[in-house]
């Protein structure tokens, strides 16, 4: 059976290998450069899947986060605890990457656009919720607590999505998605962003499966401590038990 | 696990390795590319200024996702040993327990 899963996931890390070949061999030497923005138009295919990605991680640690608050099964939660991390690492790179390419394109690093902000804001919520998980008292208080964080914080997603669209920024509007109005990008353009894409998101189901593993190990170390514990020998007093004449009483 | 991030470390090394090899390809072909119906470039094309911002987006996506396989692999590691050393304890207070 172990060998069996071992086997899949293999398979799974080749196909993801050569995908990410096959993406980067499209963005540097297969796509047309952009007629605008040069050369560093090509962040496009990195930026995107990874923002695309980091948001689909929030959206699934509140969904996961609805699951375990309905049946109370642990497995939901610690799906919820390895897409948060996951998401806030994913959500860290999109940060930095826009970061670098405002730069060269807004001579700026940051700026308070509504795109920026509101992703930004999600990214602080999704921080708080893993300080919440890492800090609140063990058992299921904390965790339940947690879940309606990640659910409040879940709201802010499709803000972002349509905050080009719904505000007057600096952000380039939509170009994935419903939203998204058609023909901005050649279809080289479009093809190379897809398969990126499938790349990125293929990178961050293994990532996050790892880590679900790990959430689902910190879990049998601590019913094995507790089982431990239980089973531990009881210490012998090494400190004689007090006696009358060895009481002080106070005085009056 | 190990075989993961092994396998890692070579695609790691192997992209790293065709990154620069792309975009010397690009900043010899120039910003002419245009897609069709597209106006021609004018501003923020010279490829010595934007290509060290390309690279480092690149690189900082690729060094942080493998960063983060690697502490998730440690830590798993670092679990299972931990597991393996419980279970051997329990086995061992079970024993004394019926002894």
């Amino acid at each position: 059976m172990l060998g069996a899963l071992g086997t899949r996931r293999s398979i799974w890390l080749g196909a993801t290998v050569a995908l990410t070949a096959l993406t980067l061999w499209m963005i540097f030497i297969w796509v047309p450069t952009d007629a605008n923005l040069g050369i560093i138009q090509r962040a496009l295919y990195i930026h995107v899947p990874i923002a695309l990605v980091s948001m689909v991680a929030m959206v699934m640690v509140a969904v996961a986060s609805v699951i375990y608050l309905a049946t109370g099964k642990k497995k939901w939660d610690w799906l919820a605890v390895a897409s948060a991390e996951t998401g806030v690492m994913a959500g860290t790179l999109v940060i930095v990457t826009g970061a670098v390419w405002a730069k060269p394109v807004w001579n700026v690093w940051w700026t308070w656009d509504a795109k920026l902000t509101t992703t930004a804001i999600l990214w602080f919520i999704f921080v708080a919720y893993l300080m919440l998980r890492a800090y609140a008292p063990a058992g299921t208080q904390g965790q339940r607590l947690a879940a309606v964080v990640a659910i409040i914080g879940a709201i802010d997603a499709p803000l972002i999505y349509w905050a080009a669209n719904l505000w007057r920024t600096a952000h380039p509007e939509l170009i994935f998605g419903p939203a998204a109005e058609s023909g901005g990008l050649s279809p080289e353009m479009s093809n190379t962003l897809l398969v990126s894409l499938v790349a990125f998101t293929s990178v961050f189901l293994y990532v996050l499966v790892e880590r679900y593993r790990v959430r689902r190990c910190e879990s049998d170390v601590t019913d094995l401590g507790r089982e431990v514990r239980l089973l531990a020998p009881v210490p012998a007093l090494s400190t004689p038990p007090r006696t009358a004449s060895a009481t002080v009483t106070p005085t009056a | 696990m190990r075989a993961s991030l092994r396998a890692f470390a070579v695609v790691a090394v192997f992209l790293l390795a065709l990154a620069p090899a792309g975009a010397f390809a690009i900043s010899a072909a120039g910003p002419g590319l245009a897609p069709a119906g597209m106006p021609a470039a004018q501003e923020n094309t010279n490829p010595d200024t934007n290509l060290g911002y390309l690279f480092a987006i690149y690189i900082i996506t690729w060094a942080g996702f493998f960063a983060y396989i690697f502490i998730v692999s440690r830590r798993q590691r670092s679990l299972e040993r931990e597991v393996e050393n419980l279970r051997k304890l329990l086995v061992e207070r079970q024993g004394s327990e019926q002894g």
